[in-house]
């Protein structure tokens, strides 16, 4: 199975659509020989490992999309074995903190020092140092950002770091100011709707302006999901004409669904029902974030304007606090009474607000 | 507290000395009992053995345990005798794990039952490790200790009964039949050791079945924080940690669950034994008042309140003064024996989380029901409490009448730590609120403490279990609205199973398209894995919509899939295996569940602390990949219950 998203991704440098002052950047970058660590952040779906992997290309040649796994065991400082699959080329090697867990340290830890310990041996290898690609670095712990720390200065002569991450809050500053920040920024809808054509182009089918506008509209700067989209209408109405309805995930309708029950009724027990659909959202390994943020735009979108700011200030403040604790169902939870109770004063013309300390 | 130190101290002591320790025939065999004995002997009169010992059941008539679990067990060692009605259980009787409180009866009852079904027990004691300077050739660990004492135990009774060596002692010889005890634990706790005492356990299944064993295991309950220590700090005690995570679910073993003692069978066998110390001159009768107290406050250990009876009778010995005249002192001697006895888990849960929901404070009307003497000490306990100065009118709102809950008291007693706490009031508070803004101002102080402190448990904010109480108790309303609320058992648990279900699923599915990417199933022109793969957030937030639309034009529904039939299936469109990796995709939303009424479960006991073992991320992976791996592997497995009887 190929998804379109994955057949059509530019592979080089040359091939990318947009951005293309940071193309020649990344150009002149690779061809210096004075590669520096960089930390590629910006949007889900703008295009960052993308153009990791252009860069890696640029650097290491075809070689590098030549990839193993290996399977690796590591071993936690309480002796427990831990089975990590590891991607690697010869030229790099990929480590994805959330699919170890809390043992995250431990497991960079040992393959920083490893690569660090070997030399490239292959004498026609374009660069002495190998590449190790952290996607989704946001998701690392304290303790395995202060180990990389350290290992990032040290062993500089033979290994160059790669960081993928969403958002650079999350990264402390040591890390941050270790690397080369590259910003990619979201696609605005020329450029999206340059590349939609471009892979139905590539289809040889035609894309009707109004359906590439409807999708651009729909996805909302992210690449990826508009690919995914365009693949999905195409397979269930092949001419895509006349209107389109973009059937939405069900999570998001589900999160709909909760923030209108939200609206109609505020009381104990209608907290009680939002609850379990949390717990359900939840359990279905929707990312908190994305809860939180789904649901307050849908309030948003129906309250009267003076509730809008205190909406999104409380999402913003509940989901510093989902971040410090452990139990994000508390502090979703309180969100929602929080709406809830601002909601009702404010329907019932009491003025509150200004009894809320921050 | 220092009490318990001491009895530990001496506990130690007496470990050390276990191995030259000769047992007396019938003493039920603990150290802990026998070490307390010096400790206790205020009275030079007195006679310095412990009741718990003089009065150690003898029979089945003298057990205080429910009769139902007596049958269990001794269903069981019939059948590991005999093999049950068509002789052919006895293969699978091998290993009996019996868990419960402390001080329900689980080695008395064994003890009991073995004589009478005719077995000797031969019990395994940990003795001190012997340490010398340099290598010793004969040194051996105590682990190796242990492998070696269930080799003798297995061959004892088909060989000539040798004398029993370092580290074992057999209690009584004679019945050709021999059953092993293991109630001290190797310590388990550490790594290397678990590991070979579970090696130890699972050759023991391998080898013929000719002595079955018995692993008794006390529950130790979550005390203080230590949850929250660091990971690899694993302090609890269960069967998981003593069995081998493969044999727990396997036919050889057997587990049976004592529950704390209940209250009449207690009272039963205490009244039978201060009758026998009374008749013997010994000692006088305790009050009725005092009896319940004791039954009450032992929270179901009869050892505990045995322990409590005595002592309450050396006392009445040394003051002199007859027990029956209820004066002051004799009040005071009610508070020492309570302050001395409590165990401290006695505080249920149900209790705790009721003081704190029900929001009791100073001039609550009365209850309806109550009578006019209870109100009257209603009133006069009320007047002994402050009442709290008012606060400045800025802050008017906040005044409260003076709560009933003592918080430190309660702290104190509180048997579950202030996460697995607040899970509880999390779950529960709603139904104690009247309104929303209540229901903020609760959620408000749950969330401000969890995200309060750090992660690392060395930052954690000590004083979580203070501020949640005080929290909720502020934010509630006073009074709360009697409105026969029942208590739950939080939902969180079973979400996080799900959730890690769901996790599991989706991880299949992400590595299955990783692998397709990586080329061992991909088509000819050979498309680049994206660097990282694909995100699990991508996988969960976007990609659904896309499998589920291919997967209907393949004709089918989704939901029509069975996992084990589809894997065998192709489909051009996704590719091999892909119905068994979009497992995930056939996990719809329910819009309903939970809506009505229920929910989550009632707490049905006042003991139960339910934290279900919720497999972590890791653990869940690690079972994935053995499971993948017993696919391969022929069907050999252990049988199903249900086929033992054909078999």
């Amino acid at each position: 199975m190929s998804l379109w998203v994955d057949k059509y991704r530019p592979r080089t440098l040359d091939s990318l659509h947009y951005h293309a002052e940071l193309t020649a950047r990344l150009r002149a970058l690779a061809s210096s020989g004075d590669f520096p660590h960089m930390l590629f952040f910006g949007p889900s779906g703008a295009g960052k490992k993308t153009r990791v992997a252009c860069t890696l290309r640029e650097l290491f040649g075809p070689g590098v999309e030549k990839i193993k796994i290996d399977q690796r065991v590591f071993m936690t400082p309480s002796k427990r074995k831990l089975d990590v699959n590891i991607v690697q080329s010869n030229f790099h090697i990929e480590i994805t903190p959330s699919d170890v867990g809390m043992y995250d340290r431990v497991v960079i830890q040992e393959i920083l020092k490893e690569i660090a310990q070997t030399q490239q041996v292959d004498l026609n290898a374009k660069q002495r140092f190998k590449v190790v690609v952290i996607s989704e670095a946001d998701s690392l712990s304290r303790d395995a950002q202060a180990a990389l720390r350290r290992t990032m200065e040290k062993y500089m002569s033979n290994m160059r770091i790669i960081l993928c991450a969403n958002s650079t809050s999350t990264l402390i500053a040591p890390i941050k100011s270790r690397c080369l920040l590259i910003r990619v920024a979201a696609p605005n809808e020329d450029e999206m709707s340059r590349c939609l054509n471009e892979v139905a182009k590539k289809e040889r089918f035609d894309l009707p302006p109004s359906a590439a506008q409807e999708i651009i509209q729909d996805s909302n700067g992210n690449l990826r999901k508009a690919l995914l989209v365009l693949e999905t209408l195409k397979m269930q109405s092949p001419d895509l004409t006349g209107p389109l309805t973009i059937a939405k995930p069900d999570w998001e309708t589900y999160c709909h669904k909760l923030a209108d029950m939200i609206l109609q009724e505020q009381t104990p027990q209608r907290v009680l029902d939002v609850r379990t659909k949390l717990y359900e959202l939840l359990a279905h390994c929707i990312p908190p974030d994305v809860i939180i943020k789904t649901i307050s735009n849908r309030l948003v979108d129906n309250v009267a304007e003076p509730l809008k700011a205190d909406v999104i200030h409380w999402a913003a403040f509940y989901q510093v606090r989902m971040r410090l604790g452990s139990k994000k169902i508390f502090h979703l939870e309180a969100w929602v009474i929080k709406v809830m109770s601002l909601y009702k004063h404010f329907f019932y013309d009491v003025d509150l607000t200004g009894d809320f300390e921050d | 507290m220092l009490l318990s130190k001491l009895i530990y101290g001496l506990f130690m002591v007496v470990q050390f000395l276990a191995p030259l320790d000769v047992k007396p025939k019938d003493v039920k065999g603990k150290g802990k009992e026998k070490a307390a004995t010096p400790s206790f002997r205020i009275d030079s009169q007195t006679d310095d053995t412990l009741w718990v010992d003089i009065h150690a059941p003898q029979s089945e008539e003298d057990l205080a345990v429910h009769k139902k679990k007596i049958n269990d067990v001794r269903n069981w060692l019939l059948e590991a005798r005999d093999g049950g009605a068509n002789g052919t259980l006895k293969k699978y009787r091998r290993i009996l794990v019996l868990t419960g409180p402390a001080g329900v009866g689980k080695t008395a009852t064994v003890r009991v039952l073995a004589k009478q079904c005719g077995f000797a027990i031969s019990e395994w004691r940990n003795a001190s490790e012997e340490f010398y300077e340099g290598m010793d050739i004969d040194w051996e660990s105590v682990s190796q200790k242990f492998d070696a004492f269930l080799n003798r135990a297995l061959y004892q009774s088909v060989l000539v009964r040798s004398e029993p060596s370092n580290g074992s002692s057999s209690s009584q010889s004679g019945p050709s039949k021999q059953i092993v005890l293991v109630e001290d634990m190797p310590n388990i706790l550490h790594p290397g050791t678990q590991s070979a005492f579970h090696a130890s356990l699972v050759a023991f299944l391998d080898s013929p079945p000719v002595t079955p064993l018995i692993i008794i295991v006390s529950d130790s309950g979550l005390r203080g924080e230590s949850r929250e220590g660091p990971p690899w700090h694993k302090e609890v005690f269960d069967v998981r940690t003593i069995l081998p995570p493969a044999l727990l679910q396997s036919p050889y073993i057997t587990q049976i669950s004592f529950n704390p003692i209940a209250s009449t069978l207690m009272r039963k066998a205490l009244q039978k034994i201060v009758q026998a110390e009374v008749s013997s001159g010994g000692s006088q009768m305790p009050s009725k008042e005092d009896m319940d107290m004791m039954i009450e406050s032992s929270n179901g250990d009869i050892r505990s309140a045995l322990m409590a009876l005595q002592f309450a009778s050396v006392i009445n010995k040394g003051s002199k003064e007859p027990v029956k005249k209820r004066t002051r002192k004799g009040k005071n001697l009610t508070v020492a024996i309570e302050a001395i006895t409590r165990r401290e888990q006695s505080l249920a849960l149900f209790h705790l989380l009721g003081k704190i929901l029900y929001n009791k404070r100073k001039g609550d009307p009365p209850n309806a029901s109550s009578s006019q003497k209870d109100r009257e000490k209603e009133a006069e306990a009320w007047a002994q409490i402050k009442d709290p100065t008012p606060l400045p009118d800025y802050l008017a709102g906040h005044n409260r009448a003076a709560s009933k809950v003592d918080i430190e008291k309660i702290y104190a007693d509180a048997s579950v730590d202030s996460s697995l706490f607040s899970l509880y009031l999390h779950q529960n508070y709603v139904q104690f609120c009247d309104n929303v803004d209540q229901c903020g101002d609760v959620s408000e102080w749950l969330s401000c403490v969890d995200a309060s402190g750090e992660h690392w448990w060395q930052h954690a904010n000590p004083y979580r279990f203070h501020l949640v109480s005080l929290g909720v108790l502020h934010s509630l309303p006073s009074p709360v609205t009697r409105r026969s609320q029942k208590l739950y058992k939080p939902e969180f648990f079973d979400e996080l199973k799900k959730s890690r279900e769901c996790e599991t699923a989706m991880v299949d599915l992400r590595d299955w398209l990783d692998r397709e990417s990586l080329g061992e199933n991909s088509d000819p022109d050979g498309i680049p894995r994206r660097v990282g793969g694909w995100t699990r957030d991508a996988v969960v937030t976007e990609l659904g919509g896309l499998l589920n639309a291919r997967l209907s034009l393949e004709g089918m529904s989704y939901m029509t899939l069975s996992p084990g039939k589809a894997e065998l299936m192709e489909l051009p469109m996704i590719g091999r295996g892909a119905p068994f990796a979009t497992q995930w995709l056939r996990m719809p939303f329910s819009w309903t569940a939970g809506t009505g009424g229920a929910h989550g479960r009632e707490i049905e006991d006042d003991g139960d602390i339910a934290v279900p073992h919720i497999p972590s991320a890791e653990e869940m992976l690690f079972t994935r990949r053995t499971a993948a791996k017993e696919k391969d592997d022929d069907e050999g497995g252990w049988l199903e219950g249900d086929d033992i009887d054909e078999y």
